[in-house]
């Protein structure tokens, strides 16, 4: 039987900083910030770039490809995941060189594998609201 | 290198804790002030002798602006120099060095250096930034979904053996059932079967490799040598190295996720101490998991990096042994009171170094390694290293 959450799945509230970030995911585009100075990308969203110091970043929408880093199959759920247990968490790197962590989609654990091709797949949390994850680049 | 440690004209003086216990019922204050009266009565002083104050932001208070204010007015304090730090279970530690620097600038001379924490009673902290967009809609199990990450990814690169672990479970929970002040809860026997058949957590990461969340509080007493000599004390540790890196390799976005803050501090509070590895009686890591007191033995250079499961599998981490490890139980075997736990390991090595450890005391030990980490940034290791040499006046 499925246990009822406590408390409904976290949902973002973007910020002036991340609007721009979750209108892309609502639209099923990737958006990464990237300093042109620095010719580097970064994650999570910043009013700053991290490389400089410069407040010259641009937004430029990304191929979500990239590897799985680490995982880890959470046992004992977070808050507002009770009953989805056990589920996957994946640490990527996209190939623009940036490191990010989600949910793992469309595995299962005898197939996970550090390395595998991975790329972002769309996560709804509500009506309202999509989130990004991964899953396998087959 | 500066180290304006090296010389010893800084000496704690006192140390004082209180019982560690799930869900207490008590407010920060109410912990702080047994053990601040604790401490007091252990040096045979009393609140007006105490003109400087350091303490650690707790959960159980995070939400008060004012709160170095606040605590020094229910104990009756008096300060000329006053310190609230929020680098989490490095803040203790950071303390006694920004203490010392206090000290020998002359803005005070005898600091109250105090931790108090009830999370598991009240829990207020709310930590902005990232955690609400990036972290907490992904559903990771928070400290313990990120050591996983960290664990499987160490298992990619290195050999990690589980009964390594194991074995350090078993030793400071040897140490816990001889502690008094160790959560009740935790001071049965336990086998490195226990730990390998314990519930799992978030992948390869299972509840015995974790530190249980309590309430509790513990303080010491910094002042100079010179006024310990003539106050006539007779047990002295002093404070003789420090360093700390806070936001460890965060311009990097694909930092390898298994090196820490350590590899830089270890080395360098070793090289300002004068000493080798071979030169520190006993450690007293930071443990909120187990994996991350053998990163520390591997980073700090106690052994080569992969080469943690081996050694301590080799090494005799009891109080008799080649290096004792956090002998009361540290914070995964006594509990962790919150943020106090910072001090917890500290605490221990002070009350080693006094030879008043009784039932787990290491044989006239002279000098002690203590750390502290904070915080797990965004898909990284820990954010906060400090280290911390001790020497026996």
């Amino acid at each position: 039987m499925a246990v009822r959450p406590k408390r409904p799945r976290p949902v973002p509230t973007p910020t002036n900083i991340t609007q721009t970030f979750w209108d892309g995911i609502n639209n099923h585009k990737f958006l990464l910030q990237y300093d042109p100075e620095a010719d580097k990308y970064q994650f999570y969203p910043r009013a700053i770039s991290v490389h400089t110091g410069k407040q010259n970043l641009e937004w430029r929408e990304v191929s979500g490809k990239g590897i799985l880093y680490s995982y880890t199959e959470t046992h004992i759920p977070a808050a507002g995941f009770e009953g989805k247990e056990p589920y996957l968490i994946a640490a990527v790197e996209l190939e623009e060189g940036v490191r990010l962590m989600s949910l793992f989609h469309n595995c299962t654990t005898d197939e996970i594998e550090i390395g595998m091709p991975v790329r972002v797949c769309w996560d709804t949390i509500n009506e309202d609201f999509e989130y990004f994850a991964f899953e396998p680049d087959r | 290198m500066i180290n304006s440690l090296i010389n010893k004209d800084i000496a704690i003086i006192g140390y004082a804790e209180t019982k560690i216990e799930r869900r207490s019922g008590r407010s920060t204050y109410d912990v702080a002030a047994e053990a601040t009266s604790k401490v007091l009565g252990y040096a045979g002083l009393g609140t007006k002798d105490i003109d400087g104050m350091a303490t650690v932001l707790p959960s159980s208070e995070a939400g008060n602006n004012f709160y170095s204010n606040y605590l020094g007015d229910h104990l009756g304090l008096t300060t000329t120099w006053t310190q609230t730090t929020d680098l989490g279970g490095a803040a203790m530690l950071a303390n006694v060095a920004r203490a010392a620097s206090a000290i020998q600038s002359g803005y005070c001379e005898m600091v109250l250096s105090i931790a108090a924490a009830t999370p598991t009673t009240r829990r207020v902290d709310d930590q902005r930034s990232y955690r609400s967009e990036f972290r907490n809609p992904t559903g990771i199990q928070g400290p313990p979904g990120a050591f996983g990450l960290l664990m499987h990814r160490y298992m990619h690169k290195y050999d990690l053996k589980f009964e390594a672990l194991g074995k350090l479970a078993v030793t400071q929970r040897n140490g816990a059932v001889v502690n008094k002040n160790a959560v009740e809860g935790l001071r049965k026997p336990m086998t490195v079967e226990d730990y390998l058949t314990s519930r799992v957590v978030s992948t390869p990461l299972r509840l015995l490799d974790s530190v249980m969340p309590c309430d509790g509080g513990n303080a010491i007493l910094i002042t100079t040598t010179e006024r310990a000599k003539k106050m006539g004390v007779k047990k002295l540790v002093h404070p003789i190295s420090y360093a700390e890196i806070v936001n460890f390799n965060i311009r990097e976005q694909l930092p390898d996720i298994t090196e820490t803050g350590f590899s830089i501090v270890g080395p360098q509070a070793l090289e300002k101490a004068l000493m080798s590895t071979d030169d520190i009686d006993m450690f007293h890591p930071y443990d909120d998991f187990l994996i991350a007191e053998m990163l520390q033995l591997e980073q700090i250079g106690f052994c080569g990096r992969g080469e943690g499961s081996e050694y301590l599998l080799s090494t005799d981490l009891s109080p008799t042994g080649k290096l004792p490890m956090n002998t009361g139980g540290g914070q995964i075997s006594a509990g962790q009171p919150g943020l106090a736990g910072g001090q917890l390991n500290l605490i221990e090595a002070v009350r080693q170094l006094f030879n008043e450890a009784t039932d787990r005391q290491i044989p006239d030990p002279s000098t002690a390694m203590v750390t502290g980490i904070g915080t797990i940034p965004y898909v990284r290791n820990w954010g906060n290293s400090a280290v911390l040499i001790l020497e026996r006046g």
